[in-house]
């Protein structure tokens, strides 16, 4: 009674004869017996489950049928819808089978062409360096088996074969260990790594046959084996699951990217925004940053890194005219770094800190331009408004996106919104005024030049009228040459004065020289008369006159 | 850190002092004898390297010159890890960046101990009318705090030459010093960034 009262009050009301059987039996029905009394309900489960078997049953003879019907044509398939089923369920089975079969044959046939591929890589060693490691080796992305076949190639350096040998052993020795310990923290795979470079860099410096490397060829063994091992553990190393290194990532890009607003002369940089090759230089820094992330090992990623530094002191160059001093270099680095945001750089950071080479970091100049970028990311992570020079109240709303920072205003554009296609457009403007300017010049110089050289030509003419006039030119007739003549005659003056002798100098030559000889030639005065013939023997003269 | 043995000394130097104190100048005068000249042939001063042979000895220098500006002093620590000797640049006519020198030298002694050779150079002695940095003074703090002090000038071309030559002799000294102690406890140098986040607090608080 109270539950009823409770149901009527709360606004439900339910009817008496709703309360009892649907089927009319008089008792009271039930909604869970769906509104009829147990025994009637109980009754009409029974017939629905018995006319539930009976047309399952004749569903199934209806299938019967049709399976009969089916195979009617092959024989033996008359056996029935069991065997029928049966048949079509093994054809199934045969043919997954056959298909993953397949499957791992080809698997094993990629296994076996790599493997073989593996041997022919490096055609001269294959007998002497690969066979202990290649049976063992998985298959290397093409990276790695570029880095192998590098590494390889390097290793060619050492004279003595057992102990390039043993090098290439003990590197894929500790490849296969650091593969197996990728558990560990990553500090201590960094200092595992540290420690092998240091025992190959010991081994080197101390094995007996490496007396004859010099110290460059060492250091460039050094370089490859980091090269290769830390190509082939990239995928392990590099951004781990153990470490945080992935969520910082995103926390630093998006840092970034909420600061995206800030302008170069925010950070005092003093690069000329306007000018069309700093922006060239400046798209080239951002291109070399981004590329730090796909290269695989630290050497790749820092000489990537070295080439965005590079083009950054150039545009400082284009900007201020002067050596670039650090005050410089690391604010436009930092602007840089905000312009590109490159992908995983806290990771890329991350790696190499680890993984490179320790006394690559310490001294060379990839190490400090390194260190800059660190400290570029350093500050991003720590910016505030005092670091810009603004007042928090500025920098809140430019952080949240409220307000934009006023554009500077540009020295030669007027108005400061300019849009990129009306600057560049500009630019070409003033430089086809260059080009026109430079145009007219070069026809002035053109017509000057002209202009010289008629007066050159005519004073050339007039000169030579000059000379024609003062020395007329006569032409005086033929005289007959007279060489032989006697030594006192004026025959060499003659000759050499005469015009007629110009058409004959060799014949004159010869002329003079024949003078000279018979003239001048004093002992020929001096010399005894000729010989003549004498009676040597009169007797023989009488006897043969007798 | 110091790479000894057959490949000669290698030696990492930073530049620190304030904006404008003439960093750049001296280490320019140094390795291209060049002050203020068009002709300079480096495209950059910031990273610069200089080879030395003292007593036999082959000594490379590289020379890390570092932002001096006011918003990056926080990044000092990111420069000067592991390096075997700073030259701490003020401005003889600049009381404030020998103010700043000051708490350089008190940042290096802290974070990297007795290991840091350090070096004073008192820059622009060609303006000595205007100094406003005591030279007995500065000279005093120098010896108190274990440093050398130079008078130098770039433009004149005045201390540059000694004052490198001495810092590099006496990193020398320490680097045989420290290989000796080094053979009793191998192994005790990792190298790791830490960035250490009370300094830069502490001069948050100082300004504010």
């Amino acid at each position: 009674m109270s539950a009823m009262k409770r149901g009527t009050r709360k606004g439900l009301h339910v009817d008496q004869s709703e309360l009892l059987c649907k089927n009319g039996c008089g008792y009271y029905g039930n909604p869970s017996w769906q509104g009829y009394c147990s025994k009637c309900y109980r009754d009409i489960v029974q017939k629905s489950r018995q006319r539930q078997i009976e047309s399952d049953h004749e569903y199934a003879k209806r299938l019967q049928q049709q399976y009969a019907a089916e195979n009617r044509g092959s024989p033996g398939a008359s056996g029935g819808s069991g065997s029928g089923r049966e048949l079509s369920f093994s054809k199934f089975e045969e043919k997954k089978t056959h298909h993953t079969g397949s499957k791992t044959r080809t698997v094993k046939k990629l296994f076996k062409s790599k493997s073989s591929s593996t041997v022919k890589g490096s055609p001269s060693q294959d007998g002497k360096l690969t066979p202990q490691a290649s049976p063992k080796e998985p298959v290397l992305s093409p990276e790695s088996q570029k880095t192998v076949n590098e590494f390889i190639e390097g290793l060619r350096i050492v004279r003595s074969r057992a102990f390039a040998q043993e090098l290439y052993k003990s590197a894929q020795h500790f490849i296969h260990r650091m593969q197996n310990s990728a558990y560990l923290p990553i500090e201590e795979q960094s200092e595992m790594v540290h420690d092998f470079y240091n025992s190959m860099s010991e081994r080197l410096q101390k094995h007996p046959t490496a007396g004859g490397l010099t110290g460059e060829q060492q250091a460039q063994l050094l370089d490859g084996v980091e090269k290769h091992i830390t190509t082939r553990l990239h995928q392990l190393l590099f951004c781990p699951s153990i470490t945080d290194d992935e969520q910082r990532d995103l926390k630093l890009q998006d840092r970034i990217r909420s600061l995206s607003w800030v302008t170069p002369q925010m950070l005092d940089t003093g690069i000329k925004e306007d000018d069309t090759q700093v922006q060239g230089l400046t798209d080239q820094a951002i291109a070399a940053i981004i590329e730090v992330g796909s290269q695989r090992s630290p050497q790749e990623k820092l000489s990537c890194l070295v080439r965005c530094c590079q083009h950054i002191f150039e545009l400082l160059r284009v900007s201020h005219d002067a050596p670039a001093s650090a005050d410089e270099f690391l604010p436009a680095l930092i602007y840089i770094t905000l312009r590109a945001n490159p992908p995983l750089l806290h990771s890329n950071v991350q790696y190499i800190t680890r993984f490179a080479n320790p006394s690559r970091l310490m001294a060379g100049e990839a190490g400090y331009y390194f260190t800059n970028l660190c400290c570029a990311v350093a500050f991003l992570e720590s910016l505030d408004a005092q670091a810009l020079s603004l007042s928090q109240e500025e920098f809140d709303r430019y952080m949240s996106g409220e307000a934009v920072p006023p554009k500077p205003q540009q020295n030669d554009q007027a108005d400061g919104y300019t849009c990129e296609g009306l600057i560049l457009m500009q630019e070409n403007i003033k430089g086809l005024k260059e080009l026109n300017a430079k145009h007219d010049k070069l026809m002035d110089d053109a017509k000057q030049l002209q202009d010289e050289m008629k007066g050159f030509r005519d004073g050339v003419i007039k000169q030579i009228q000059d000379v024609l006039k003062r020395t007329p030119l006569d032409i005086k007739p033929r005289q007959p040459l007279q060489l032989a003549g006697t030594p006192d005659s004026p025959i060499q003056q003659d000759l050499l004065l005469s015009p007629s002798t110009v058409g004959y100098p060799l014949a004159a030559a010869a002329g003079v020289q024949a003078v000279t000889l018979d003239t001048e030639n004093e002992d020929n005065l001096n010399l005894p008369p000729p010989l003549l013939p004498q009676v040597v023997s009169s007797q023989a003269a009488e006897g043969s006159a007798s | 850190m110091a790479a000894g043995g057959a490949r000669g000394h290698q030696f990492k130097v930073v530049l620190l002092g304030e904006g404008c104190v003439g960093k750049t100048s001296l280490v320019l005068r140094y390795c291209e004898d060049k002050f203020n000249d068009k002709h300079i042939s480096t495209l950059q001063a910031s990273f610069l390297t200089k080879k030395l042979n003292i007593a036999g000895k082959r000594v490379n220098l590289a020379i890390w010159d570092t932002a001096g500006q006011e918003r990056f002093h926080a990044l000092g620590p990111i420069y000067y890890r592991d390096s075997n000797g700073a030259i701490l640049v003020y401005d003889i006519t600049d009381e404030d960046s020998f103010q700043k020198v000051k708490n350089w030298v008190k940042e290096l002694r802290k974070m990297l101990g007795s290991e840091v050779t350090l070096c004073i150079a008192g820059n622009k002695i060609d303006l000595e009318k205007q100094r406003n940095v005591p030279a007995d003074e500065a000279e005093a703090y120098a010896t108190s705090v274990g440093a050398k002090h130079f008078h130098t000038s770039a433009k004149l071309n005045k201390g540059v030459e000694e004052m490198f030559l001495d810092l590099t002799k006496r990193m020398l000294e320490k680097d045989s010093n420290s290989k000796a102690d080094a053979t009793a406890k191998p192994g005790s140098t990792r190298r790791n960034i830490q960035i250490t986040e009370d300094e830069p607090q502490e001069q948050k608080s100082g300004c504010c």
